[in-house]
């Protein structure tokens, strides 16, 4: 009699142990796949290029060395192209972004250079069809909005004006070329 | 995990009405046990102790008794008259509002242009609630108004919105992505219940609607007005409803978990047709006049 009982315990107790592994395992597959997609943590597109008379779309879907400490966010992404053809003058390499505040950064907020205290600071690197010297294009009137920062995220958009030295028209001097990089988002992962 | 997301979509709508309907099966299940349990107790009881004593004929709108009690819709509240020896007049009230508080859990907002982002709604409110009001007439066909049982008949309304749950997203986010107005319904949101498409005014909602009104049979055991000041009673009996129920929800694009906070996605409307479900009661009751 005693022993029956201790039979039929174990197996309540086995049973509800399953019923409690299958729901965890359940539960943390929907955790993963809620899990965010693999989208762009970086994409801007680029106006002004005499080859993309609509727009250069460049997008990076990885960023590294991010740094962050609540008043200042560092990062560098490496640069990709949605362009088919081999049709730009020039390579995009990466982009280093950073922001800075003298006081904690704030969703719903926009950074700009005009403002005290504030830094504002992307740099582009591009290769031209020179003989492939790696060149950097410091942004002008550069902006940054940031509309939402969690502890896992910091989630944006930004806009500026580079100035680049492509190719002229015959393709035997170089020039400058104002370009503007519109509709940029930002969504860097802090941890 | 797909063969999991397969299995409920495309059977969502139905997975989730036979959850609640199972959910109701049991509790009538565990209430008939209960009922009847006291009534062969309490019959039992009262043959054994009780001395005959001549019961109280009671004239038309003569006496009146209010119950307190719980039911399968909440908590019930009572008024009963008398308007023949052997029939009496009730109209019965039941009612439950639950209005759960949620935390904010982070959903995952895909823009077009493969974009992707963590964002909390805002705003979310879940709201259940249920107002049943029924006219009915008991009736004693054995004992002449004496009986412990009486059959128990008549019409309900009731409040045609059941449930409701809505959480909201900041559209003024989506803008600063150059996204506004109809473009919205573009955006999917990824929650713990699945994928959904959201709402041109950024929210993810959903309503469920019944029939507002209909018939009603049943079986109550102890007397509607008590022998003495206070009695107990029980009732179990079947609302037949004739009418639409109808689940309005956000466009969903694959599901995940029916919860509670979110019981009913996809859209379904049964059309115009009878249902039947299981009502069950109990309640003290409390004679408010002396018998003459």
């Amino acid at each position: 009699m005693k022993s029956h009982k201790i039979s039929s315990g174990l197996k309540h107790l086995a049973g509800v142990l399953m019923s409690c592994l299958v729901f965890c395992s359940m539960f943390s597959q929907c955790e993963q796949e809620r899990s965010l997609e693999e989208g762009n943590d970086v994409d801007f597109t680029l106006f002004g290029l005499s080859s993309f008379p609509e727009g250069l779309l460049l997008y990076s879907t990885g960023a590294t060395s991010v740094e962050f400490d609540g008043k200042s966010l560092s990062c560098d992404v490496p640069l990709l192209s949605v362009a088919e053809e081999e049709a730009s003058a020039s390579d995009f390499i990466s982009m280093t972004i950073t922001l800075a505040s003298e006081s904690d950064l704030e969703a719903g907020r926009v950074y700009d250079m005009s403002q005290p205290g504030t830094e504002v600071d992307i740099v582009l690197e591009y290769v031209s069809e020179d003989g492939g010297e790696l060149r950097r294009a410091r942004a002008e009137n550069a902006s940054m909005k940031v509309s939402l920062l969690s502890d896992r995220y910091i989630t944006g958009t930004f806009s500026c004006d580079f100035t680049l030295m492509l190719p002229d028209g015959s393709g035997e001097a170089m020039t400058e070329c104002e370009c503007h990089a519109d509709k940029g988002y930002f969504n860097i992962f802090l941890l | 995990m797909k063969n999991a997301r397969s299995f409920f979509h495309g059977e969502n709508s139905r997975l989730s009405r036979g959850n609640v309907c199972s959910l109701f099966l049991g509790r009538a299940a565990v209430a008939m046990t209960v009922l009847l349990s006291l009534a062969l107790t309490a019959f039992t009881a009262d043959a054994r102790k009780r001395p005959a004593e001549p019961f109280p004929v009671r004239s038309p709108f003569g006496n009146w008794a209010v119950g307190v009690g719980i039911s399968g819709m909440g908590i019930d509240l009572s008024v009963t008259t008398p308007i023949h020896r052997s029939v009496m007049l009730r109209a019965d009230y039941s009612f439950v509002g639950i209005y759960p508080k949620s935390e904010y859990d982070m959903s995952v907002v895909n823009l077009p242009g493969n974009r992707s982002f963590e964002m909390a709604p805002e705003d979310l409110s879940v709201r259940l609630d249920s107002h049943m009001l029924r006219l009915l007439v008991d009736w004693d066909p054995i004992k002449s108004g004496a009986g412990m049982f009486w059959l128990t008949g008549g019409i309900f309304f009731q409040n045609r919105t059941l449930f409701r749950y809505q959480e909201a997203y900041d559209t003024d986010i989506f803008a600063d992505f150059g996204i506004s107005g109809q473009d919205i319904s573009s955006i999917e949101v990824i929650n713990e219940t699945g994928r959904f498409a959201l709402d041109p005014d950024g929210t993810i909602s959903s309503v469920l609607y019944r029939p507002w009104c209909g018939a009603y049979l049943g079986l109550r055991f102890g007397r509607p007005i008590p022998r003495r000041l206070v009695g107990f009673s029980g009732e179990i009996g079947v609302p037949i409803y004739v009418g639409r129920t109808r689940g309005v929800s956000s466009d969903m694009i694959e599901a995940y978990n029916a919860t509670f906070f979110l019981p009913v996605f996809g859209r379904f409307d049964t059309g115009v047709k009878v249902h039947a479900s299981l009502f069950f009661s109990l309640q003290l009751t409390f004679r408010l006049l002396d018998d003459k």
